[in-house]
C-alpha cells in the first residue's frame, strides 16, 4: 500500500513539474490577408492522405493554397454556403461552363483509339469518351486558372510541416 | 493514510481538470504595428484563460485578416502561453538605379505602393512588370528589370535596378491609304526617335476625334513596325450629312441629336432603318400617331447624305379619360386612377402607351383589394382630334384579410408574431400587403439572431377573404463573434471600438451593425465603410472594412472692399487629432481695420454623449466714419470659453459655457455715442447656458422643421467679472418649402439685457 502510494504521489510530482512544450498552432502559408494554419493543414492531410496515402507534405501546403485562391474567388460571386459548395458553384460557373467538348473532337478520338474500344460501337462509347474529354479539358482550366489566381495574389509558404 | 492516498488522486484529477481554465501567462514576441489589447482580443486570448484550440485557430485568421503578419507561432509550455509574431517589414525607401532615358519621377509614378506601407512581394512583382511593360512600349523593348530588397529589422529598402536598353528606332515614316496632311501634323514621332507606341496610340486618338466631330463616320487607322520602318495607313471615313424635311411641330436639334446617337462608329441600311424608327417613336410619343418617315440616301465617293423626309400627320390631344365601373354601372372621371397612367386628358396620346395603361390600373386597384378586377381594353374615340378613352373596369369584391394561421417550430417568439399579426386583420389583402408581413415577421427573428429564418407564406380567397398561412422556420440562432476593424491608417483602433455596440456573444442582429454603420459615418473621418461577416458555426465575426476620409482642410480668400478695403482670410481644421476624431478649428481675417482670430478645439466623444468645446478669440478692430474715414474708435478684445454641449432627446441640446473676454476701447472721438463704462478696459466672466430646439431636416439646406433657442448669460463678480449682469435672448425660425427646391424661413428673434445694478449702460457687450 505504502509503495502505492509513493508511486502516486512521485507520478503526481513529475507530472506537476514537467515542462512540456506543445505548438498549439501556427501559420503554415498565407494567401494575400487569409491564413493557412497547422490545424488546417492537419485536418485537410488526414482527408487527402486517405485517397492519396503518398501525397506529400508541401504538396498538401500547395493544395491548400490552391482552394484558398478559389475560395476567395468565389466569395465574391457566392454569399451563402460551405466552403465545398462555394468553390464547386465557382468552378462550375467560372471553368466548367465554358468547356464544350465538339462532336468532332470525341469522333477524333474514338478513332485514334480504336483499338482499346475493339467491336464496340461509337454511340454506345460516346458518353465515355464526352465525360473523359471533358474531365482532361476541366483540369488544363482548372491549372491555367489557378496560376492566373497565383500569378496575381501575394502567397507565402512559411512552414511545411 | 487513506486519507493522503485519496488526496493524492483528487490532486490528479485537479492538475487535469483545471491546469486548462485557471488563469495563463500570456508572453508575446515582436507586436509592434498592433495594441496587444487589440491582438489578444482578436485571438480569443483576452481574458487570459486557455481556450479551446480551434478557437485559436479562428483567432489566428482573425488577426492576420490585419495583413501585417508574416507569422505567427503559438506554443504552450507549462501554463504559459508564447506567441511569437513576425510582422511584415516596412517600406523605409524606393530607389531606381540604372535609369538613364526615363526620369525617376516618371518610373516612381508606375509603381504600386508607397514608401511607409508594409512590404508586399506581389506588389513589387506587380510594380517590375509594370515598369518594363511601359518602357517596352516606349520602344525599349530589350529592358529589363530586377528588384534589390535590402531589409534592417523591420524595414527593407527597395531598388528597381533597370536596364534600359537600345530603343527601336524609327528610320523612315510612311503613309499609306488617303492623304491627309493636317492629320499627319498631329503625329508627334519623328525618324531617329524610339518607337514609342504611347504616342502613336495618342495620335490615333487625337485623329479620330478630329474626324467624329467632322461627322466623319468610319475611319479606320492602323499601322506597322517592320525593319525600323513606321507604316501608317489612313482609311477615312465619309462625312455624314443629315437633313430633315418636313418636321415642323417638334424641335429639330432633338430629332438631330436622335439621329446622330446612331451615326458614332460605322453607318449601314440597319442603323439607317433604326434612326428612323427611334424618329416614328418620338413623334407617336408626341401624339403624331400618324406619322411616317422616309430616309433619301445620296452616296457620292466622300459624302453620304441623309435625307429624312417627314410626314407628321395630325396631332391627337386626349380630351377626356373616363373610367366605368362596371359593378356600380358608373362612369366617372376617376384621378386617383388617370393619374397613374401615361395618357391623361390633355396630354398627347401615345397609343403605344395604351395596353400598358390597361394594366396599370389593373395592378392599381388589385393594391386596393380589388382581386379579381378586370379592366376591358380602352375603347377610344376620335372627334376633330380630340381623342377620348373609356376604360371599363370589372372590380369584384374587396378583398379583407380574415385569418392569419402562425405556426413557428417550437413556438421560438411566437407570441411577438402573432401580436404583430393582430394588426393586418381586416385589411384590404393584396401582394404588397404579404410582403409587408413577411418583412415584419422576419424581422423580428432576424432582430432575436435568427438570421437565417425560413418563411412560407400561403393564401387563399375564400368567400371575399383571406386566409392566410405563414409558417416560420428560425433555423440555428446566431450570435455576434468578434469585430474586426480594417484599413484604419490615421484613426486609432480603439476610438473605432469605441463607437462600436457592446456586442460580443449577444444574438447576431444586423441592425445593429446599420446603426453602427451611421455612427461611424457620423464622425466625418469615414469616406466609405464595408461591413462583411464571416461565419464560423454560430457565430458571425463582423468586419468593418474601413477607407478613411482626408481629415484636414485648408482654406483661403482674399477681395476688396471700399470700407475694409484689402481684406483676406486663411481657415485651417483637422478633426482626426491623435487619431481619436478631436477637432481642431482656426481662421485668421485680416483687413486695413480689423484683425481677428480664432482657434476652437472639440472632443466630440468627451465622455459617453458629452462634447468637449474651448475656444479662444482674438479681435483688433479700427471703427470707422464710412463717408469721412475719421476712426471713431478702437477695440481690442480678447476671449476664452470653455463648456459642455449634449444632445438628448431626439431634437434637444444642450450648452453651458464658461465665457472671459476682456476688452479695451481707446480712441474715441467726441462725437461718438458709447457708455463711459465701455471706454478703456473691461473684463467680464459669467456663465453661459443654451436650449436648442433643433428639427429641421437638414442643417444646410432646410426644407422644413424648427430652429429655436434660449441663450441666458449670467456674468457676475463671483466669476471675477467687473460687472455684473443677465443677458437673454431667443429665436425661433420655422422653415417651410413653398415650392419645389425653394424654401421659406420666418424668422424672430428678441434680446433683453437686464443690469444686475442700478441704472447701468451697455452699449458693448
Amino acid at each position: 500500500m505504502k509503495f502505492i502510494l509513493v508511486l502516486v504521489t512521485l507520478f503526481n510530482i513529475i507530472l506537476a513539474s514537467t515542462c512540456y512544450c506543445e505548438i498549439i498552432d501556427r501559420i503554415v502559408a498565407y494567401v494575400e490577408n487569409q491564413a493557412i494554419t497547422l490545424r488546417d493543414f492537419e485536418l485537410f492531410s488526414t482527408d487527402i492522405k486517405k485517397r492519396i496515402p503518398d501525397i506529400k507534405n508541401d504538396e498538401i501546403v500547395e493544395l491548400l493554397i490552391n482552394r484558398t485562391l478559389l475560395l476567395r474567388k468565389a466569395k465574391e460571386i457566392f454569399f451563402e454556403g460551405k466552403d465545398e459548395e462555394l468553390i464547386n458553384n465557382y468552378i462550375d460557373l467560372k471553368i466548367k461552363s465554358k468547356i464544350i467538348v465538339p462532336d468532332s473532337k470525341i469522333r477524333d478520338y474514338y478513332e485514334e483509339h480504336k483499338n482499346i474500344f475493339k467491336d464496340k460501337a461509337y454511340y454506345s462509347v460516346r458518353d465515355e469518351i464526352e465525360k473523359y474529354l471533358f474531365e482532361k479539358e476541366l483540369n488544363i482550366k482548372l491549372k491555367e486558372h489557378i496560376k492566373e489566381l497565383r500569378e496575381t495574389s501575394e502567397i507565402k509558404i512559411v512552414f511545411i510541416p | 493514510m487513506l486519507l493522503s492516498f485519496v488526496l493524492s488522486f483528487i490532486s490528479i484529477f485537479l492538475y487535469f481538470n483545471f491546469s486548462y481554465a485557471q488563469g495563463i501567462k500570456i508572453n508575446i514576441e515582436g507586436l509592434h504595428s498592433m495594441e496587444e489589447k487589440e491582438f489578444l482580443y482578436l485571438l480569443g486570448l483576452d481574458k487570459g484563460e486557455y481556450i479551446d484550440k480551434d478557437v485559436i485557430t479562428e483567432g489566428i485568421k482573425r488577426v492576420f485578416l490585419k495583413d501585417i503578419f508574416d507569422d505567427i507561432v503559438i506554443e504552450k509550455k507549462d501554463n504559459n502561453i508564447y506567441i511569437k509574431a513576425k510582422e511584415k517589414p516596412y517600406i523605409k525607401s524606393i530607389n531606381f538605379e540604372g535609369n538613364k532615358y526615363f526620369s525617376q519621377n516618371f518610373l516612381k509614378k508606375l509603381i504600386t505602393f508607397k514608401k511607409g506601407e508594409k512590404l508586399k512581394n506581389i506588389a513589387l512583382k506587380n510594380s517590375k512588370t509594370k515598369i518594363e511593360e511601359t518602357l517596352k512600349k516606349h520602344g525599349f523593348i530589350q529592358c529589363k528589370v530586377d528588384v534589390k530588397k535590402e531589409c534592417i529589422n523591420s524595414f527593407c529598402n527597395i531598388t528597381f535596378l533597370i536596364f534600359e536598353g537600345s530603343p527601336l528606332i524609327i528610320k523612315n515614316i510612311k503613309w499609306t491609304g488617303d492623304k491627309d496632311e493636317y492629320i499627319q501634323s498631329f503625329l508627334k514621332l519623328n525618324p531617329n526617335e524610339p518607337f514609342d507606341q504611347n504616342i502613336l496610340e495618342e495620335f490615333i486618338e487625337k485623329a479620330q476625334n478630329y474626324y467624329e466631330k467632322q461627322n466623319i463616320v468610319g475611319t479606320e487607322i492602323s499601322y506597322t513596325f517592320v525593319n525600323n520602318e513606321l507604316i501608317i495607313n489612313l482609311k477615312k471615313g465619309k462625312a455624314i450629312e443629315i437633313e430633315i424635311l418636313g418636321a415642323n411641330s417638334l424641335n429639330k436639334g432633338d430629332l438631330f441629336k436622335i439621329i446622330k446617337s446612331f451615326f458614332k462608329d460605322k453607318i449601314d441600311d440597319d442603323i439607317i432603318k433604326d434612326s428612323v424608327n427611334s424618329i416614328i417613336s418620338f413623334y407617336r410619343i408626341n401624339g403624331f400617331i400618324d406619322v411616317k418617315v422616309y430616309p433619301l440616301i445620296e452616296k457620292s465617293e466622300d459624302i453620304l447624305k441623309i435625307s429624312y423626309i417627314v410626314n407628321e400627320g395630325k396631332r391627337r390631344i386626349i380630351s377626356k379619360v373616363e373610367i366605368k365601373y362596371l359593378d356600380t354601372n358608373e362612369t366617372i372621371k376617376d384621378d386617383e386612377v388617370t393619374d397613374i397612367i401615361i395618357n391623361r386628358p390633355d396630354s398627347y396620346f401615345n397609343p403605344d402607351e395604351i395596353e400598358t395603361d390597361r394594366q396599370r390600373i389593373e395592378e392599381y386597384l388589385r393594391t386596393k383589394g380589388y382581386y379579381y378586377v378586370k379592366v376591358y381594353p380602352a375603347e377610344i374615340q376620335e372627334e376633330d382630334e380630340k381623342i377620348t378613352i373609356l376604360f371599363k373596369i370589372n372590380r369584384g369584391q374587396q378583398i379583407k384579410i380574415k385569418f392569419l394561421n402562425f405556426k413557428v417550430i417550437d413556438d421560438i417568439l411566437k407570441e411577438n408574431s402573432i401580436k404583430l399579426l393582430e394588426e393586418f386583420k381586416q385589411k384590404i389583402f393584396n401582394e404588397s400587403i404579404l410582403l409587408e408581413i413577411k418583412r415584419k415577421i422576419r424581422e423580428i427573428y432576424v432582430k432575436e439572431g435568427y438570421f437565417d429564418t425560413k418563411m412560407d407564406v400561403y393564401y387563399e380567397i375564400k368567400d371575399n377573404e383571406a386566409h392566410i398561412d405563414i409558417s416560420v422556420n428560425p433555423q440555428s440562432k446566431r450570435y455576434f463573434g468578434k469585430s474586426i476593424i480594417l484599413g484604419n491608417k490615421k484613426t486609432k483602433t480603439k476610438f473605432i471600438y469605441d463607437r462600436l455596440h457592446p456586442k460580443d456573444s449577444m444574438p447576431y442582429n444586423p441592425f445593429v451593425l446599420e446603426e453602427e454603420r451611421q455612427i461611424l459615418y457620423r464622425t466625418g473621418l469615414f469616406s466609405r465603410l464595408d461591413i462583411n461577416h464571416k461565419n464560423i458555426d454560430d457565430s458571425i465575426d463582423i468586419i468593418y472594412k474601413i477607407e478613411e476620409a482626408p481629415a484636414g482642410a485648408f482654406e483661403f480668400g482674399f477681395g476688396y472692399g471700399e470700407y475694409e478695403r484689402f481684406k483676406g482670410f486663411a481657415e485651417f481644421s483637422y478633426i482626426n487629432l491623435f487619431g481619436m476624431n478631436k477637432q481642431i478649428f482656426s481662421r485668421v481675417e485680416l483687413s486695413q481695420l480689423e484683425q481677428r482670430s480664432y482657434i476652437t478645439y472639440i472632443d466630440p466623444w468627451f465622455w459617453k454623449d458629452l462634447i468637449f468645446k474651448s475656444s479662444l478669440t482674438y479681435e483688433n478692430t479700427e471703427f470707422k466714419n464710412i463717408d469721412t474715414k475719421d476712426i471713431l474708435y478702437k477695440l481690442k478684445r480678447y476671449g476664452l470659453s470653455v463648456g459642455f454641449e449634449k444632445k438628448f432627446l431626439d431634437y434637444f441640446k444642450g450648452e453651458i459655457l464658461y465665457e472671459a473676454t476682456y476688452s479695451k476701447i481707446w480712441d474715441v472721438i467726441p462725437d461718438v455715442i458709447i457708455s463711459d463704462i465701455d471706454i478703456g478696459e473691461i473684463f467680464i466672466s459669467g456663465i453661459k447656458a443654451s436650449l436648442i430646439y433643433d428639427s429641421r431636416d437638414n442643417p444646410f439646406d432646410p426644407k422644413k422643421g424648427w430652429l429655436a433657442g434660449f441663450t441666458s448669460k449670467l456674468s457676475n463678480k463671483l466669476f471675477g467679472s467687473e460687472i455684473n449682469f443677465m443677458k437673454t435672448s431667443f429665436y425661433i425660425n420655422k422653415y417651410t418649402e413653398l415650392i419645389k427646391r425653394y424654401s421659406f424661413g420666418n424668422f424672430f428673434k428678441r434680446r433683453l439685457v437686464m443690469a444686475l445694478r442700478k441704472n447701468r449702460e451697455f452699449t458693448y457687450i
